[in-house]
């Protein structure tokens, strides 16, 4: 029985929808699966007890992506990652996808996570990040010359 | 073949596979799960009353929750230090509230819980000095929704849960918690001056008390449920807000209470000095508020006031119904009032009601405007600033108004403050304002600051969830600047600096060259004219952050737009000029597109080098120098190879004293690389390390906003990362001194850059540095290089819908003119529309004007 329609969880239930795969896949492509889903899900908490505040930023999102970010960063002790794990490719994995992932700078991975892997925008990933479209598409296209040179393919093949 | 992105998509969409979402339900019931803390000490727990059914509501108060810590200071001297004397209120604040059993009673299938916050600190003075309620982050609207039960009701519990408590001070210095507290926390605190009084628990809903205290210590109860309760058999108060303090009001006349019914009308009561006894209400009987609305009470200088509206919330063309009584024991006849313009928000309130030198103000955050009434006849107060604000409590006849500039979203609730570009005003009489020339770090968003005005001190308290802060200035304070001795979270927020690890001289023993003479405008010039409005000009913009620069020795600014073309827009008549050069500022057509094969236009941060008169463009893989002279780009051969891998600029300037580039780019462990560029002999020197060691929570994502030749220091912005804080970082501003590396962090605010989209965007004019959208999306501020605080603040320019643009592709000097010109507003989804649009603010008015009128559309 619903008894009352919430202007303030109805917007952030709204957001939430809207955000909450891209902060998490975000943040799994920072630190790791299960440490990014707990990071999302702690930035998202916090954005729902700060709504009145968060909600009316313009880039809400963003500005969640760096709680989440600074708090799995700041966990004193973090959980083993997914890039830091010993290589055991999932089974739908390529055999070293993973370990070159692992080398990339943490923007360089969400930004070929996010664009080649999940396909947004530079300019989505740029809004996440705090940093400009151009930078994305940097981190994006060098990202993926290192893939390309870790698994001795070239950009022909 | 290996398709590297469709391995990326394969192995993208086996991690959605494998991971389950974050739950909605579960991020909304998060601060519920947190650990109970031992109860305040000497208070008695008082067992939360279970209600009957109601018919269709179920709503349940309690509390949990962080206290943020709140500190209080005072002292002298501008520099910020830790706490010597004022020290913080509390320091053993329970870091949460026991959560309430009745959470786990719900009845069976409750599913949902949903909570909002709402902390504060509210200070007030009586004859014995000062008391503060100090509320912890209680759950101010929680509601379980059921589902299954017997009869689909579910049962309302009331919030007697401790979720703040009283401290009391002589002198508004040293505080400590009252030794003996009411039963349960209050909602709120107010004061007659003589007596303190605590409205605990719900008056409106019938379920509160109110308490009386001389000393704030020697609490007993004045009004209570036996008093009232057998009027009421229904609340009239909207459940969201049943727990809004209003139902007491205390003030020079005394104190009162009142209650509606449904039923039972209005019950008003006064304060006799022992207890509260029943007022004669007849008079205003036909006061109930419509549509559950609440009726209000304040006190004036010398009389009470009650006040309703005549419509639900958020409505325009409303009507203000008042009425006046001496002493509180009776009430004359009400009289309404139209408002022309919505209420305020997040309800109808009169949030300025004050008195001064015999004069009653009353005033909202709408367009009923500020209104005096000496009791006969109402006179709009006028000498006021021209926006609207807030007007804080008054004491010891002096006011002062709070102004948030602008004051309005452009929202269906109307008159939400803005964070920052705040004024504040003082007047003796309501009818001379003097604005306070240093503003001091106010409080943040949304946050009713509280002004105590005594013979000697000012104290601002603004306590916004736990970030509670103060600030005292001495007697004359138009002219005495803001102390904040100490913060919350008792971090020394004072300005800071770290010595920097090996640095590389070469910023401090190069010298700059003569400079070519710099372009002005021929006599006849009308720079402050528009240029023709369909005029050739620049195809869309590029979304890749492309920056444009002046170039002194031509008077024109370049840029690049997004098809790669090279432009020139000449300031003296407001034309742009294609320039059609020979060589592009890219190596392929292919850079012209993202990453998602999307056009974006060149990318890279583009600077003009004075001594060598030329513009340099940072691009993906190399640079690239336009010689206007020649109206030639020439690539760089060299690309970046002798820079570090992954090299992204984030900012470039040109620095006047070495005639080098300056640019910055982030290391994998967020630190950054400061490096040098010389355009002549095509070199980079790597500079240093910031900060040298990665041992400091500062610094992350740093941008490099500007240079500073007043202070002989580069200007950037970054976050700090703050562990054990609730957000976990915050935005500060770093002065860099290019000579030495010794990097110096200012007291937060600092701007937060967010260079995606809706696209904060930075530029550089007459010295100094602004950011557009911070602290408030619809204005541009500058860093006061004498303050060191970014207060220097203009309006922006609007865009087709009403404040519509975020953002500017460029934001650039025009020296000759003395103006920022502004390129290319951005606004809508993902700033892919602009209206080719330019516009300049002129630095010693901040006039905007149009330099070339918008297109009609993208």
């Amino acid at each position: 029985m619903a008894i009352r329609i919430n202007t303030r969880s109805e917007t952030f239930t709204v957001f939430f929808r809207e955000a909450e795969p891209l902060l998490r896949r975000a943040l799994t492509a920072v630190v790791g699966a299960d440490a990014g889903k707990d990071a999302a899900a702690e930035a998202l908490a916090y954005g729902w007890e700060h709504w009145d505040r968060v909600g009316i930023m313009e880039n809400p999102v963003g500005y969640l992506y760096r709680v989440g970010r600074s708090k799995a960063r700041n966990r004193r002790k973090p959980p083993p990652s997914l890039w830091t794990q010993a290589d055991a490719p999932e089974p739908w994995c390529e055999p070293g996808l993973r370990s070159a992932l692992a080398s990339l700078s943490d923007r360089q991975r969400v930004a070929v996570m996010l664009i080649y892997g999940f396909e947004y925008t530079p300019t989505e990933i740029a809004a996440l990040l705090g940093v400009k479209a151009g930078t994305v598409h940097k981190h994006a296209e060098r990202g993926l010359r290192k893939i390309r040179t870790s698994l001795e393919v070239s950009p022909d093949d | 073949m290996t398709d590297v992105r469709r391995l990326l998509r394969e192995f993208c969409e086996g991690l959605d596979t494998s991971q389950e979402p974050v739950d909605l339900d579960d991020v909304l019931a998060e601060k519920l799960g947190e650990p109970p803390v031992r109860p305040l000490a000497d208070r008695t727990p008082v067992r939360p009353r279970l209600w009957p059914a109601w018919a269709t509501a179920v709503f349940a108060f309690t509390a949990v929750l962080l206290f943020g810590g709140v500190v209080w200071l005072l002292g002298a001297g501008r520099d910020i230090a830790p706490a010597a004397d004022g020290g913080p209120i509390s320091t053993e604040a329970p870091s949460t509230t026991e959560v309430p059993s009745q959470v786990a009673g719900l009845p069976d299938g409750a599913w949902s819980l949903q909570a909002a916050y709402d902390g504060w600190l509210r200070p007030v003075a009586f004859e014995g000095g000062f008391a503060a309620i100090r509320r912890l982050d209680p759950l101010s609207e929680f509601f379980a929704e059921t589902s299954g039960d017997t009869d689909g009701l579910a049962d309302m519990f009331t919030g007697d849960v401790s979720v703040g408590d009283i401290w009391v001070s002589s002198d508004g210095v040293d505080w400590e918690a009252a030794p003996a507290q009411p039963p349960t926390a209050p909602w709120s605190l107010t004061s007659d001056g003589e007596t303190l009084f605590a409205e605990i628990g719900n008056v409106f809903a019938g379920t509160g008390e109110i308490w009386a205290s001389s000393t704030g210590s020697d609490w007993r109860p004045v009004l209570t449920g036996d008093d009232y309760g057998h009027l009421f058999a229904s609340s009239l108060v909207s459940h969201r807000w049943t727990m809004i303090p209003g139902a007491v009001a205390a003030g020079p006349p005394g104190a009162v209470v009142f209650g509606t019914d449904l039923e039972g009308g209005v019950a008003g009561w006064f304060y006799d000095g022992d207890r509260f006894e029943p007022a004669d209400v007849e008079a205003i009987s036909t006061l109930l508020p419509s549509d559950l609305d609440e009726i209000h009470v304040a006190a004036l200088g010398d009389r009470f006031l009650l006040y309703t509206f005549d419509q639900t919330r958020y409505q325009s063309e409303t009507t203000l119904k008042m009425s006046f009584s001496a002493t509180g024991a009776a009430w004359g006849d009400p009289e309404p009032k139209p408002v022309d313009g919505p209420l305020g928000w997040p309800d109808a309130e009169l949030n300025m009601v004050a008195s001064t030198g015999g004069l009653n103000l009353v005033g909202m955050n709408s367009g009923f405007g500020l209104w005096a009434t000496d009791g006969n006849s109402w006179t709009e107060i006028t000498l006021r600033p021209a926006e609207d604000g807030w007007m804080p409590e008054v004491a010891a006849g002096e006011l002062g108004w709070i102004v948030y500039s602008p004051p309005r979203r452009e929202t269906a609730f109307s008159s939400m403050p803005e964070p920052g570009n705040r004024g504040l005003w003082f007047s003796p009489d309501a009818e001379v304002w003097t604005e306070l020339d240093d503003l001091g770090p106010l409080g943040d968003a949304m946050t009713r600051n509280i002004l105590v005005r005594d013979d000697h001190v000012l104290v601002v308290v603004g306590a916004d969830r736990g970030e509670g802060r103060g600030w005292g200035v001495p007697e004359d304070p138009a002219t005495e600047v803001w102390r904040l001795e100490i913060d919350q979270s008792g971090v020394n927020v004072a300005a800071t600096s770290f010595n920097a690890g090996p640095w590389n001289p070469i910023l401090a023993d190069t010298s700059a060259r003569q400079a070519p003479p710099a372009a002005t405008c021929p006599p006849s010039a009308e720079p402050g004219r528009p240029g023709p409005s369909d005029q050739e000009r620049p195809t869309s913009i590029s979304h890749a952050g492309l920056t444009a620069a002046f170039d002194h020795h031509a008077g024109r600014i370049v840029y690049v737009d997004a098809a790669g073309a090279t432009w020139t827009f000449d300031v003296c008549t407001n034309t742009w000029h294609e320039m059609h050069p020979q060589g592009t500022p890219y190596a392929s057509e292919r850079e012209l597109f993202d990453a998602a094969g999307e056009p974006s236009g060149v990318i890279g941060d583009l600077v003009y080098d004075i001594d060598s008169d030329r513009t340099v463009v940072f691009g993906s893989d190399t640079v690239f120098v336009y010689d206007a002279n020649t109206n030639t780009w020439i690539a760089d051969p060299n690309g970046y190879d002798s820079v570090q891998d992954n090299f992204h600029p984030s900012g470039a300037v040109y620095d006047p004293v070495s005639g080098l580039i300056v640019t910055t780019t982030m290391l994998p462990d967020d630190r950054w690389d400061m490096w040098a560029y010389d355009v002549d002999t095509e070199a980079w020197t790597l500079v240093g390390t910031v900060p040298p060691e990665r041992t400091t929570p500062c610094c992350t994502g740093t941008d490099l906003l500007g240079y500073s030749q007043q202070l002989d220091r580069l200007i950037l912005s970054t976050y700090r990362e703050l562990p054990d804080e609730d957000p976990p970082f915050e935005q500060v501003t770093l002065l860099l001194d290019p000579r030495t590396g010794i990097t110096e962090l200012l007291p937060p605010p600092g701007p937060f850059i967010n260079l995606g989209w809706p696209g904060h965007s930075y530029g550089q004019a007459g010295g100094t540095i602004f950011v557009k959208g911070w602290p408030v999306w619809k204005s541009m501020c500058g860093f006061d290089t004498g303050t060191l605080e970014w207060t220097l603040c203009f309006d922006a320019p609007t865009g087709p819908e009403a404040g519509s643009y975020s953002g500017y592709a460029a934001m650039v000097d025009d020296p000759i003119n003395n103006r920022l010109v502004l390129i290319n507003g951005r606004y809508g989804d993902f700033w892919m529309e602009t209206d080719a649009a330019v516009w300049a603010i002129d630095l010693p008015s901040g006039d905007v004007r149009t330099l070339v009128a918008p297109t009609d559309g993208p």
